[in-house]
């Protein structure tokens, strides 16, 4: 099924210095697709590898935090951060830390918006300096990004 | 840290080779040099620049380690090097190709979902008609 579906479907531009955003259109409501982003027992089950996360908080209300735990070469780290907005099912907006990672900080604003029943989901990160969002980018501070950037810095070591 | 400072120093190239990028003179010398080494006064040619105004932009370029220099003592040719250009390009590229990952389980679920809601949406109408 997948199969017939072409390979670029995400797209990523930088509006700015300190941005990165991300873009792709989703075969269901918006209702749905803000359920999956926000609802813990949800995300659960699509971020990062299979049962890659070791726990996932998320409580999408103003002021409510949201919390992702998982290990990565041995070494534990978390994503976590505050809701600042919620209007759902077309925005929030949330800030983001990164236990293991105190640079770490930006702001994630999420749009949906729903045509014929297809939403297209837009994230954008705007990060306090450019040296940290193009960083990022080259981690992409998910548990499949972080391990491939460990197993890199692993041979590059090895190599020194 | 280590991690931290190592991107940052892997920034600091990038944005030499975005910022060699930046100029059109510059482009179209990697443009020539894509096909082939040349030296100075070739390259100067088709620019109706002076030599030494092609040596600063090539200064630039060597800096940011696109364009090296050839074997040949007396010409002093200079030759394209892809790799800095492979490594900005591939920066976008892997960012995107972890989104693609994360968003095809997320279709996945999103599909089981929909089955889900059906499911339940079939049991309330019956509930309903009775």
């Amino acid at each position: 099924m997948t199969e017939n579906i072409k390979n670029i479907t995400v797209t990523i531009t930088t509006p700015s210095d300190r941005e990165a955003v991300v873009t792709r259109e989703f075969n269901a409501p918006a209702a749905l697709v803000f359920e999956a982003v926000t609802q813990a027992d949800l995300i659960k089950r699509w971020y990062g590898a299979s049962g890659s996360l070791d726990s996932c908080e998320s409580d999408p209300r103003v002021g409510g935090s949201w919390r992702f735990a998982f290990t990565v070469g041995g070494k534990q780290m978390a994503k976590y951060g505050v809701y600042n907005e919620i209007d759902a099912p077309r925005r929030f907006v949330r800030t983001e830390r990164f236990e293991g990672w105190d640079e770490y900080e930006a702001l994630l604003t999420v749009e949906l918006v729903e045509r014929n029943g297809k939403t297209t989901m837009t994230q954008s990160f705007l990060f306090p300096t450019q040296e940290l969002r193009d960083a990022v980018m080259k981690t992409g501070l998910t548990p499949a990004g972080m391990s491939t950037f460990y197993e890199r810095l692993d041979t590059l070591l090895a190599s020194l | 840290m280590i991690m931290y400072n190592l991107l940052v120093m892997k920034d600091a190239v990038l944005n030499a080779t975005f910022g060699a990028l930046a100029d059109p003179t510059r482009r179209a010398i990697l443009a020539r040099l894509a096909n082939g080494e040349a030296s100075v006064m070739e390259l100067a040619e088709p620019f109706d620049m002076s030599q030494p105004a092609i040596s600063k932009h090539l200064k630039v370029l060597e800096r940011a380690g696109l364009v090296v220099r050839g074997q040949d003592a007396q010409r002093r040719p200079r030759k394209l090097n892809p790799r800095p250009l492979a490594d900005a390009q591939g920066w976008i590229e892997t960012y995107r190709k972890q989104w693609e990952a994360a968003f095809a389980r997320l279709d996945e679920l999103l599909e089981e979902l929909k089955t889900e809601k059906l499911k339940t949406e079939k049991k309330e109408g019956k509930r309903k008609k009775r």
